[in-house]
């Protein structure tokens, strides 16, 4: 074995390396949602606290406002520790990843300690919970003691995800078998096995489908399997509902048609992003060796479209009572239109660009917005964009066959 | 019958296929056989129709696979190096999947994936999803989805490596029973000893040409520490380069 002070400098590169490709691994885009969910999630603790802080001001002075907020800032560093202990736990009893660690003459004990830190970051929920907790407290408590309790909070945060890591590896070893290796963090590690049980799914359907089904139900089979496309689906879900649910919020009308109508354009570009993904889910070259023409992939996604472009339509003629008929069919249409066009241009992409599925996303996201900002700026002009935007990536599709050439 | 007219194919300045041209007859299992590089799976890439050849051409079965590409991929089965799968399919649905684009008929499709899973051990394992499978696992899966409908051509790229004994006598077996009912195969390989058992003529490609073509007459059986096969392949791979032309540099 390797003198175990002598891995230290090399254990440090390896979690500056590891820290450093997860950063990049959130191209800008997710970079920024990432802070807009996080500004999100503080917003909404800071309005779920600041009045009840307020009211203990009111009551019981600036103490009681700090007594709470210790008792908030300890349950959330002690859910911390708890998702951390967790998270360690089933991290112990998984393969370890990365190299074949365990050929490697570094010391077991090393090894736990190295899925110890990155097990700790699963602290980093609570710490995100954090600020909008503080900024409720805020102008109610001195700032010093504001300070003061928030690096308490970071200070006990780390010390009790410490202590997590260390009891979850300790209860893990306690619970092996008795190993032959003599050392027990050893035995753990080589008993760990990978985290995914072994799945059996159900018998497949021997059916004889046209082409563009069969690639249509194949689509609609991975979307409902833990895929990169099945998380694309949630997002247009929810705007769908939303843009159906609007109808019922205490609006006027014309207010309602509008935020239910940007909704449903919300929904459709996501949509889009799904499609994209599902072309980035063909592997490269499988299609391609098979008798399948770019006519039976074309027409398999665009029933993506067409389905999506119908159940935003039917959700608006069933939620959109508060408009009238004339108002309701112009609404209708227009929006049915747009979903298929947005719809068609993710079809589009994902067969041209799909293996290349961040760059197909930011160019729909930059079409998009080009149409978005022309219609704002000229009525229907944002139509014209948005059309030959879909005529355009269309001549592109008959190059299918040939797309692997030219990566 | 496959084809492979005058086939030329670059990237960037290294030409990896220089006026390729031979003919593997209905019935007839040939190999092909070349060094790391020698241009082995850009033929049969190109010839599966996955990379589009700069000049020269392919027919599969009297189709020609660049003009007319949906009916020639009819007749054709590929079977390749590094194989890649829909991997939260199950074998079963992949395969399901690959027979209905094939058109054929699903008892029948059904049934003869059946037999042929039993045959090559994956028949407990079908109903798992690939993502699950080992390397060799996989192999099996791609050569399965490449002989399911019983091709005119087959194009095997490396196809037994992985293979445990059995799969391998399976699959050598297949492909003896393939041949016999007029399936054209292509079959290439680093290893000389299943070329020279199972190969009726071999191809040695070299730097992107066809540099020797051999019938089983020319290798026979032997004893020796090295065989005919490797012998001839050893000549063309060590022969002075003034002989190998200019085709490195364009």
């Amino acid at each position: 074995m390797t003198d175990d002070r002598a891995l230290d400098p090399a254990f440090r590169r390896l979690r500056r390396a590891l820290l450093q490709r997860r950063l990049y691994r959130l191209d800008l885009r997710l970079r920024a949602e990432i802070a807009l969910l996080a500004i999100v999630v503080a917003g909404f603790v800071f309005w779920q606290e600041r009045i009840p802080f307020d009211a203990a001001r009111r009551a019981r002075g600036p103490w009681a406002v700090a007594g709470a907020l210790g008792t908030l800032l300890g349950i959330l560093a002690v859910g911390s520790a708890a998702v951390v202990a967790a998270s360690h736990r089933s991290r112990l009893r998984a393969e370890l990843p990365g190299p074949a660690w365990l050929a490697l003459p570094v010391p077991a004990a090393r090894l736990l300690d190295h899925m110890a830190w990155e097990s700790r970051f699963g602290a980093l929920w609570g710490v995100a919970l954090a600020p909008g907790l503080v900024a409720a407290a805020y102008g109610f408590l001195p700032l010093w003691a504001l300070l003061a309790m928030s690096m308490a909070f970071l200070a006990m945060t780390w010390l009790l995800a410490r202590a997590a890591t260390a009891v979850a590896a300790s209860s893990a070893v306690r619970a092996r078998r008795a190993g032959r290796s003599g050392d027990p963090a050893l035995d753990l590690l080589l008993e760990a096995r990978p985290l995914a049980a072994r799945r059996r799914l159900k018998p497949a359907g021997w059916r004889r489908l046209p082409r563009w089904l069969a690639l249509w139900a194949k689509d609609a089979r991975l979307t409902v399997r833990p895929t990169p496309a099945r998380v694309r689906l949630f997002g247009p879900l929810v705007a769908m509902i939303a843009s159906c649910v609007v109808w019922l919020l205490p609006l006027e009308p014309p207010f309602a048609r509008l935020i239910a109508f940007g909704a449903a354009l919300v929904a459709a570009a996501l949509l889009a992003e799904f499609l994209i993904a599902l072309g980035g889910a063909d592997p490269p070259g499988l299609l391609r060796v098979l008798p399948v023409g770019v006519g039976a992939v074309w027409l398999g996604r665009v029933m993506w479209a067409l389905l999506g472009a119908a159940v935003l339509v039917a959700g608006q003629a069933v939620f959109a009572r508060a408009i009238s008929g004339p108002a309701q069919q112009v609404l209708m249409v227009w929006l049915g239109a747009a979903a298929l066009a947005i719809g068609l241009l993710g079809v589009h992409y994902g067969i041209t660009l799909g293996a290349n599925a961040p760059a197909a996303q930011r160019l729909l996201t930059l079409t998009l917005a080009i149409s978005m900002a022309a219609s704002l700026m000229i009525p229907l002009v944002g139509w014209i964009v948005l059309l030959t935007a879909v005529v355009h990536s269309a001549r592109r599709v008959p190059r299918w066959a040939r797309i692997e050439d030219e990566r | 019958m496959i084809d492979v007219v005058e086939l030329g194919r670059r990237y960037g300045e290294l030409v990896a296929l220089d006026g390729v041209s031979f003919t593997v007859q209905g019935g007839e299992v040939v190999g092909l056989l070349g060094a790391n590089g020698a241009g082995k799976s850009t033929l049969l890439r190109t010839a599966a129709g996955l990379q589009a050849p700069d000049h020269g051409g392919v027919r599969i079965a009297g189709v020609d696979l660049w003009t007319d590409p949906v009916p020639a991929k009819q007749r054709l089965g590929y079977a390749s190096e590094e194989p890649v799968f829909y991997e939260e399919l199950s074998a079963d649905e992949y395969l399901a999947f690959v027979s209905t684009l094939r058109g054929l008929d699903p008892a029948v499709a059904r049934a003869r994936t059946q037999d042929l899973a039993e045959r090559f051990g994956l028949a407990p394992r079908m109903h798992e999803p690939v993502r699950q499978y080992s390397h060799g696992m996989r192999k099996k899966l791609s050569f399965l989805a490449a002989i399911v409908h019983r091709p005119a051509a087959l194009l095997c790229d490396e196809a037994l490596e992985g293979f445990d004994a059995e799969a391998a006598l399976a699959a050598k077996d297949e492909l003896r029973t393939l041949a016999a009912t007029g399936c054209a195969v292509l079959f290439s390989s680093h290893v000389t000893e299943t070329i020279e058992r199972l190969c009726d003529r071999v191809i040695l490609l070299h730097k992107g040409r066809v540099a020797r073509t051999l019938a089983r007459a020319d290798w026979g059986s032997t004893s020796s520490e090295l065989s005919a096969l490797e012998k001839a392949f050893l000549e063309v791979v060590r022969a002075p380069k003034a002989a190998d032309g200019s085709r490195d540099k364009a």
